[in-house]
């Protein structure tokens, strides 16, 4: 008797639409507000756009610029990424059709995929990358199907969406080389690419961390990386690298391109992005070769097989209920929007970078430094400014900090005041904080302190 | 239906040697370490609300706690049954006491001799180490450690019988929910398989398979409850996050003290074997029983493991090497001339190990329940419940930490569980301060600094930081409110605060 195959995709998109929703519902349980600090930078541009004409920054920001031609922002922010997550696994599980004829093996990888950390932070919340990555899918469908005029403009969205998607768009072309039965494309759009990120990045990659703990930390979810592979996704991959290197010279690409992206990665997180993908391949490798092993105990089998697919999904479930209890909260909100009315124009207000676009986005006012300076800038002067001033006791150079960069605010919360920034409650600038004249606490309530600084 | 002779020895032995743990460990209500007070919370946590204590307000004066609590839930449950510490005891022992049949069946899978497998389990039952840490401790070793040494036995039993997996699974869950130590049994398998790459030894497909399961359980296991962990202290999660001021994990360790915590004779004979199956001799079951003391080995030398477990597992481990070498010896002798002499000489191997083992391990059982607290050491603890204010927090020693949690119910400064605080060195050096300050103002910041109200002076203190007495006392900020075995000092915080002064 023949039976039928059932395919996977139903199952793997109500899988998605569960645990997409599942992070909203968490997050609407005890807080409103868009999910991560960084959702705020996209508000603030939508809030440009709609007060002015930034014809570069349109250009710069597609999304952000028709977004703010519509009235229901604040949907779209949570709406567009929910939307992306299920078209991109139709897309990646009709790619991983075209790519392997194995069935399983495909199905495996879709598996892997769909409960990695990094999907669910990029359809769960509003980032750069959500939509780069859904053109980018769909460059790589059209070239598969052979539609070679669509795909450039794919890939060519995906680049303006996210100019740093310049390394990702290369190496999916290389990585495709192959499959490409006309390769008219590759140059015309390398050179594209090439040429609009040279103007872009030229001098703007630095190095971040470099210890092993910190590299792991910024590359593994389990660990803190908010955009990172799950643990157990790496463990996995790396016995798929094991078990595939009987083949080496079919895989040699690959391992160079994952080399090649881990060590990259260090300067350009997007790519963490494509090596997810890679270990999500060699994890699905593992789990193919598990499952057509035969074990002389079966139920021994079943619950290493049991364990892969548990660890897999606590990563995810741990990622979830991460992403869901992520600020901004309603106190933080609660203290900008207090402050709006207070703040003028040439206003400066200093806090951690982690919490500038949401000054930014909320009260209006200008912050010293954001989190796309910590993430682009060269040198990071700012921010090691910023620490300085943060851990000093010296009321000179706090204040002659405070008025060569017209700073009138300084902005504290809980976390900077619990181990991100101070850990006692007279360390550093809150001594001086507490005791100088220069000073004036203008606002508490909640964990949230609002300094003024009267010179 | 009838219990064969040897079975019946073995339950016999079982029984005595739990019966005589139980008899020494019941001579006391209290614990020997403070370990235990912080299980005992753990455990009466667990039995009223089913959940262990992960948030506590009173330790550090506030943290969070990351362990394993799987023994403490076979605890809680029994104290379902029989409330107090007297089930705990007895849960306890009789865990620790299951030693003896597990060291027995492994002896007797390597050596396939019944005399010198009860003598070896004998000798197993009473090293110094394992009674020390078991009979009058709430330890997870109890079960963690007798668990290992079945694992092995099964493990040895499972290229012959597929049905071991129906004992070996089981015990994998216990092992690797015990104790993060189960890294050790990881390491001794993967020396195990190395050992038989390189001597020819054949390796079952099935043991390859369990091999497989167990370490991505532990994998698994560990990542969940230790995620929070690792993430905050990074790799110094594996060293507990201990600060370098109380790490003497290898001070004054030498050849005494080693042979003093694991036996002479087990020492020398076993390591005699180990180094003979290394270079000379081959057997699959001894190679297994070399790989785990190599493991153990190698965690102890890179501090991954207790001291205590390590020293326990050297013990035993050498207590079985030291049963092939008695098969080993006799096996030889047989072959010489003195082949007559051979019962004296077993005789005479029994009176020895009687005399230099196993009587002065079971002297030990008495001298451990002597070592325990007295009543009115913890009388000062207890005090505290009744004549503090809840929130208020104690310094004293971090040995004293989970006693003041315990007994008094009120927030220590610190205990001896590092994991999860900031700067750890830090909080150790102001306590070791606020002892040793000359005078009342440097106390009195510190004091501010952990917003503690009262200090607790015991002879521990005393002894620690070689002192007679606090310096800065007598005086109006410090009252003395307890004075007994220990002193409590009361700092009046209102009157004396360091801007008042």
């Amino acid at each position: 008797m023949k039976t039928k195959k059932i395919s996977l995709l139903p199952i793997l998109l109500i899988a998605v639409v569960l645990m997409l929703s599942l992070v909203h519902v968490l997050r609407f349980q005890d807080n409103k507000n868009l999910i991560g600090y960084d959702s705020y930078y996209h508000i603030d541009l939508v809030k440009q756009f709609k007060g002015s004409e930034n014809i570069t920054g349109r250009i710069s920001h597609p999304l952000e610029y028709l977004i703010s031609l519509t009235d229901n922002e604040l949907l779209l922010f949570r709406l567009l990424p929910f939307l992306a997550g299920i078209a991109n696994t139709i897309l990646i599980y009709l790619i991983l059709k075209d790519l392997f004829h194995e069935n399983i093996l495909k199905d495996f990888i879709m598996i892997f995929i769909i409960l990695s950390p990094m999907f669910i932070y990029m359809y769960g919340t509003f980032n750069e990358h959500f939509l780069s990555v859904f053109s980018m899918l769909l460059a790589v469908f059209f070239i598969l199907k052979e539609k070679y005029l669509l795909a450039p403009l794919c890939l060519l969205s995906a680049f303006a969406f996210n100019q740093r998607y310049f390394i990702i768009i290369i190496l999916t072309l290389l990585l495709l080389y192959e499959k490409l039965k006309s390769r008219n494309i590759v140059v015309p759009t390398l050179g594209l690419v090439l040429s609009g990120s040279l103007l872009v990045y030229i001098g703007s990659i630095s190095p971040q961390n470099l210890s092993l703990f910190d590299f792991m930390k910024d590359h593994i979810s389990d660990l803190g990386a908010g955009f990172g592979i799950g643990i157990f996704c790496l463990m996995t991959s790396i016995m798929g690298i094991v078990i595939s290197w009987k083949e080496k010279k079919k895989h040699s690409f690959n391992y160079i391109a994952i080399l090649f992206l881990m060590i990259f990665s260090v300067f350009e997180s997007s790519l963490i992005i494509v090596l997810d993908m890679f270990f999500a391949y060699y994890s699905g490798i593992v789990l193919l070769k598990l499952w057509n092993s035969k074990w002389k105990s079966n139920t021994l089998k079943s619950y290493v097989i049991l364990l892969i697919l548990c660890g897999i999904l606590f990563s995810s479930g741990s990622m979830i209920s991460r992403i869901a209890k992520e600020g901004p909260y309603d106190s933080e909100i609660l203290s900008l929007n207090w402050l709006k009315p207070k703040v003028s124009e040439n206003d400066v207000v200093f806090s951690e970078y982690e919490y500038g676009h949401l000054i930014k986005a909320i009260s209006g006012a200008e912050t010293y430094t954001d989190n796309i300076y910590f993430r682009f800038s060269k040198d990071k002067q700012k921010i090691n400014i910023s620490n300085t001033i943060f851990q000093s006791r010296d009321l000179e150079t706090i204040t002659r900090f405070m008025d060569r960069n017209k700073i009138r605010y300084i902005w504290i919360n809980d976390k900077m005041k619990q181990g991100r920034v101070w850990t006692t409650p007279d360390e550093g600038m809150l001594l001086i904080l507490q005791n100088s004249i220069h000073f004036k606490k203008r606002y508490s309530h909640l964990g949230i302190e609002i300094w003024e600084y009267i010179g | 239906m009838k219990l064969k002779s040897k079975t019946l020895i073995i339950w016999l032995l079982f029984i005595g040697y739990f019966g005589l743990r139980l008899l020494f460990s019941l001579q006391t209500e209290y614990f020997n370490n403070e370990y235990s007070y912080f299980a005992l919370r753990q455990i009466e946590n667990i039995a009223n609300t089913g959940r262990p204590i992960i948030h506590d307000e009173l330790s550090y004066g506030g943290r969070i706690f990351v362990f394993m609590p799987f023994y403490f839930y076979i605890l809680a449950m029994f104290t379902k049954i029989l409330p107090g510490t007297l089930i705990i005891k007895i849960i306890n022992n009789f865990f620790a006491s299951t030693i003896i049949i597990s060291v027995y069946l492994v002896c007797s899978k390597i050596t396939q001799n019944r005399k010198i497998s009860i003598l070896a389990s004998l000798v197993s039952s009473a090293i110094p180490i394992y009674i020390k840490e078991t009979l009058n401790n709430i330890s997870p070793y109890s079960v963690f450690f007798p668990a290992t040494i079945f694992f092995a036995y099964y493990f040895m039993n499972l290229r012959n019988n597929q049905k071991m997996l129906d004992y070996l699974i089981p015990l994998s869950l216990i092992i690797v929910l015990s104790s993060p130590a189960a890294f050790l049994l990881i390491l001794g398998f993967v020396i195990y398989l190395i050992f038989g790459n390189i001597e020819n030894i054949p390796i079952e497909r099935i043991e390859l398979e369990l091999v497989s399961f167990f370490t991505f359980f532990f994998l698994w296991a560990n990542f969940i409850i230790f995620k929070l962990a690792f993430q905050k202290h990074g790799f110094s999660v594996i060293w507990k996050n201990v600060p370098y001021l109380v790490d003497t994990y290898m001070n004054n360790l030498n050849f005494l003290t080693i042979a003093a915590s694991v036996g002479f004779l087990p020492l020398v004979f076993g390591t005699y074997t180990l180094y003979s199956y290394i270079v000379k001799k081959k057997s699959k079951n001894i190679s297994l029983i070399v790989s785990l003391f190599l493991a153990s080995f190698i965690v102890f030398w890179f501090r991954l493991i207790h001291l205590e477990l390590a020293l326990m597992f050297f013990g035993t481990l050498l207590v079985i090497l030291f049963s092939q070498f008695l098969k080993d010896f006799f096996a030889l002798l047989k072959k010489t001339k003195f082949s007559g002499y051979s019962s004296i000489l077993y005789a005479s191997v029994v009176v020895l190990l009687m005399v230099s083992q196993i009587i002065p391990g079971f002297m030990l059982m008495y001298n451990s329940v002597q070592e325990s607290p007295s009543k009115d050491y913890i009388a000062g603890f207890s005090w505290l419940r009744e004549n503090t204010p809840e929130d208020s927090t104690i310094v004293a020693l971090p040995e004293e930490g989970n006693l003041i949690t315990y007994f008094g119910n009120r927030k220590n400064v610190a205990d001896s569980d590092y994991l999860m605080i900031d700067n750890p060195e830090v909080v150790l050096k102001d306590i070791e301060l606020i002892f040793r300050q000359r005078f009342k103002v440097g106390a009195i910041q510190l004091l501010e600094k952990y917003n503690a109200e009262y200090i607790l002076f015991s002879e521990k203190t005393k002894k620690t930081y070689k002192l007679d007495h606090l310096m800065y006392v007598p005086d109006p900020c410090f009252e003395l409110v307890f004075d007994s075995y220990i002193q409590i000092y009361h700092w009046k915080k209102d009157e004396c605060g360091v801007r008042t002064l």
